[in-house]
């Protein structure tokens, strides 16, 4: 392969904090390990913490000066949204209302359920872009608007959301009669894979449960499983040793180590490191030279005794 | 005669990582690990299948942002680049243990697996997976099925149909030319399912997608064989249902089989254990110590890392062999209950993470053919199959409109919109937004402007990829995920004003068509 080209150095890559083997293992604590990492270890190239530098700032925009407020389904129960409200349109606003009427109205979020328009208002912090409302009713279409509201309770809006639906939390009341089969509540415990017998009853509750828990323990459903809080490690400590051998002989020598052949570099300098384990090694070194000749041997012996 | 279908399927999906501006990056070793850990292991098995003349059927996704890497020849490079250094230090770890013949043995297993995988990668793939993938689809054994050009999370883009569109169209585009037919599968990024959405897979001739478990129980009308039957929505496109039992018999952390503790331990690598000089060549070059994919203990049981005990290869294989063979007992008895109770032939849907066999499950693999070859062998109600060719023998099904929903945590969106991660939606929303205007304000483009536009496209489509929502919120390197999501925004940015005031910078253009070369012949009108 040919060789690959530096890098410019402008862009050579920011140097990350070099960390010590300790302070890595002890970043990966056991209680850690098994509860659901199994999606999050293909983004896992070790416990390492990088910064990137900014080649030129560049900052997400407050805003793009729109009127707009977007709604999305989280789940069942939960809508988020995100508005932005123009500077004309609250100019617009102040000009319906008054300044002074105006500058006692809070912003509020209304809620409609668009079946029947009943709406619920939420107060949003002022100077908050988004919010997650609780919603009562899965299965049902909400829209959400923006707006200014006064004193006296009056609400003017400043921008209507798209339409969102929630999701149904459990089997629909709607049957098909031509496929009408007796035993509904059968059906759906096999497919919920909780084994057979236990009534519809408990198969919901066992759905709801799986939604409603804060962790996923023992539910590690699917790849986004979250990240279990990482319990501490116990103190602890890790020693190992490792045997360095090196010497030299003529480069054109052959060179045993415990009876092994090894390499020479071209200047017949070599270096050998073996991981030591407890016990004692003899490491019998031997070279000869090319034609046979001539022979040296040493032999140091080792011994680790780990206490 | 069988009495039930099992269809396994396999999703493989990395993000579109590839940085020609830097030399090491450390993000692309998860793509050099998957290859060896998974991607040629999993061509092993198959080979090894067809070899001993073993019928197996199992599905596979094989996302447009993979299939892209797979056929960089930056990466290709890279990837040997990679490997070579990998073997290299196979080679200095069978010195070094020779005291320690546990480990030796160990050293020299990694030694012929990453020899292997480089020879299997060179001359016999010829650098190009796909095309590996491809010839067990050729021999109808494999069906590869798409996925959204980035894997973005689409339910939370329904405020827009044409990105939506744009993702579909842009994928099932590569897939023709990578795969010579239309796609006719597609995995929904996350299961990550939208009433109406189903109406953009018909328009690119998609057959059917997959859905987690309540998406069809939850579906309108109920679904008369839950989720052992597909369904249809009302667009014609069907749905399959994730089998829970299944699933879970893999990925619980409880009792799923990874977890059992003769096989081995992710967390222990030589990349950390070892002495920090030795091994200094063979992790990130600025010296940060990272996983080498040499690693030498057993899960052991619940005991601190420091406690693990030495990998058994022969103990972790025939264990591998013992699940496969649970997992079948487990299957012919769901099935044959299922067909009683049925009183028709069930199919049991059972999808996994590619990259859960042999990159974190290092067995996985294995355990996957000793499954299919024990289905062959050793049983007769279970018959493996493809979501396509059960539609095939099996066309008449029930109309159902299956729930929003997704195989994320809790099931629905939560995972992708949440306090870490909601804040990109306003200029993901913006961004496509922009996008659309911009084709429509230049539907016949050329020269600069019609490559600034397709280059946009790009630039849209890679902030889209829901992996850097879901790194937000599990915190494993936001800072990545951060520089992804700003990089594609802001150079979406920067082309959107530049394409309005006419001023396109040329080399600039140039520079981001060079790193971010992703679908190389997109046509931005998909957005109109």
């Amino acid at each position: 392969m040919p060789p690959k080209k530096r890098a410019a150095k402008a862009k050579a890559p920011p140097k990350r904090p070099r960390r010590r083997q300790a302070e890595v293992i002890a970043a990966q604590p056991e209680a850690a390990r098994r509860e659901g990492q199994a999606e999050e270890s293909k983004y896992y190239a070790g416990p390492v913490i990088q910064k990137f530098e900014e080649e030129k700032p560049f900052e997400f925009p407050a805003g793009y000066g729109d009127n707009r407020i977007v709604a999305m389904v989280r789940d069942p129960f939960w809508i988020h949204t995100y508005w932005e409200v123009s500077d004309s349109r609250r100019q617009e606003i102040k000009k319906e209302l008054g300044e002074e009427v105006f500058a006692r109205a809070g912003e509020y979020l209304r809620v409609y359920n668009t079946e029947n328009w009943d709406a619920f208002d939420i107060e949003v912090t002022s100077g908050a872009k988004n919010w997650y409302i609780h919603v009562p009713h899965p299965n049902k279409t909400y829209c959400v608007d923006i707006g200014y509201k006064t004193p006296d309770g009056r609400f003017v809006t400043a921008a209507r959301s798209n339409w969102v639906t929630t999701p149904l939390n459990m089997m629909s009341d709607v049957i098909d009669e031509q496929w009408m089969i007796p035993d509904w509540e059968r059906m759906y415990a096999l497919s919920g894979g909780f084994g057979i017998g236990r009534s519809s009853g408990e198969i919901h509750e066992l759905m709801k449960k799986r939604f409603q828990e804060e962790s996923a323990s023992g539910w590690v459903s699917s790849i986004s499983s979250p990240v279990r809080k990482a319990g501490e490690r116990p103190f602890w400590l890790v020693a190992n040793a490792e045997l360095i051998i090196y010497g030299a002989t003529e480069p054109t020598a052959t060179l045993t180590v415990q009876g092994r052949k090894m390499n020479l570099r071209e200047d017949g300098t070599f270096s050998l490191r073996f991981s030591l384990p407890d016990g004692k090694q003899v490491i019998p070194i031997e070279a000869i030279r090319d034609d046979g000749a001539q022979r040296r041997k040493i032999t140091p012996s080792v011994e680790r005794r780990t206490e | 005669m069988e009495k039930g279908y099992l269809a396994l399927v396999l999703h493989a999906h990395l993000p579109y990582v590839r940085h020609p501006e830097y030399e090491d990056f450390l993000e692309e070793d998860w793509f050099y690990e998957a290859i060896t850990e998974t991607y040629i292991p999993l061509l092993k098995v198959f080979e090894s299948l067809v070899n001993d003349g073993v019928d197996f059927r199992i599905t596979m996704s094989i996302t447009p942002t993979l299939a892209s890497m797979l056929t960089d020849p930056l990466l290709q490079e890279r990837y040997l680049h990679h490997v070579d250094k990998l073997i290299d230090l196979t080679y200095k770890e069978m010195e070094r243990t020779r005291w320690q013949p546990e480990f030796q043995e160990l050293a020299k297993m990694y030694n012929h697996q990453f020899i292997e995988a480089r020879s299997l990668f060179v001359n016999k793939y010829g650098k190009n997976l796909v095309n590996a993938f491809k010839k067990f689809q050729d021999l109808g054994k494999l069906e590869i099925i798409t996925c959204a050009a980035t894997h973005s999370y689409l339910p939370l883009m329904d405020i827009n149909p044409n990105a939506i569109r744009a993702q579909i169209r842009v994928a099932a585009a590569q897939y023709e030319k990578l795969f010579g037919r239309r796609p006719r599968g597609i995995w929904l990024p996350e299961c990550g399912y939208h009433p109406g959405h189903d109406e953009i897979l018909k328009e690119e001739g998609i057959r059917y997608f997959l859905v987690d478990t309540h998406g069809i129980l939850h579906g309108t009308p109920r679904p008369k064989y839950g989720v052992f039957a597909p369904i249809y929505c009302k667009s014609g496109v069907a749905a399959f249902g994730r089998d829970m039992e299944s699933s879970k018999a893999v990925w619980s952390a409880v009792e799923g089989y990874p977890g059992d503790f003769n096989y081995r331990e992710f967390y222990r690598d030589v990349g950390f254990d070892l002495d920090y000089e030795y091994v200094r060549p063979y992790i990130h070059t600025d010296g940060t110590r990272v996983q080498t994919g040499i690693k030498y203990h057993r899960i052991t049981g619940n005991v601190d890392l420091a406690f693990k005990q030495p990998y058994v290869r022969k103990w972790a294989l025939d264990k591998a062999a013992e699940q496969a063979g649970n997992f079948m007992f487990n299957r012919e008895k769901q099935i044959e209950h299922l067909h009683n109770y049925l009183g028709k032939k069930p199919i049991i849907i059972s999808p996994y993470d590619a990259e859960l066999f042999g990159h974190w499950w290092y067995e996985g693999p294995e355990w996957l053919n000793f499954l299919m070859r024990k289905i062959y062998y050793d049983q007769k109600s279970v018959k493996l199959i493809t979501p396509s060719e059960y539609l095939d023998w099996f066309p008449r099904n029930q109309i159902v409109t299956p729930s929003m929903s997704s195989w994320g945590w809790k099931g629905y969106s939560e995972v992708w919109l949440e306090g870490s991660n909601d804040w990109i939606y306003r200029h993901l929303h913006k961004a496509a937004d922009r996008m659309v205007e911009l084709a429509k304000s230049y539907p016949n483009a050329d020269g600069l402007t019609q490559r600034a536009l397709n280059q946009a496209a790009r630039e849209l489509l890679l902030a889209q990829s829901s992996d850097w929502a879901f790194i937000f919120k599990t915190g494993t390197c936001t800072p990545y995920a951060y520089k992804r999501t700003k990089d594609h925004i802001e150079r979406f940015t920067k082309l959107y004003d530049s394409i309005k005031s006419n001023s396109i910078s040329e080399p600039w253009l140039s520079e981001i068509e060079n790193k971010d070369n992703i679908f190389a012949d997109i046509d931005y009108r998909v957005y109109l």
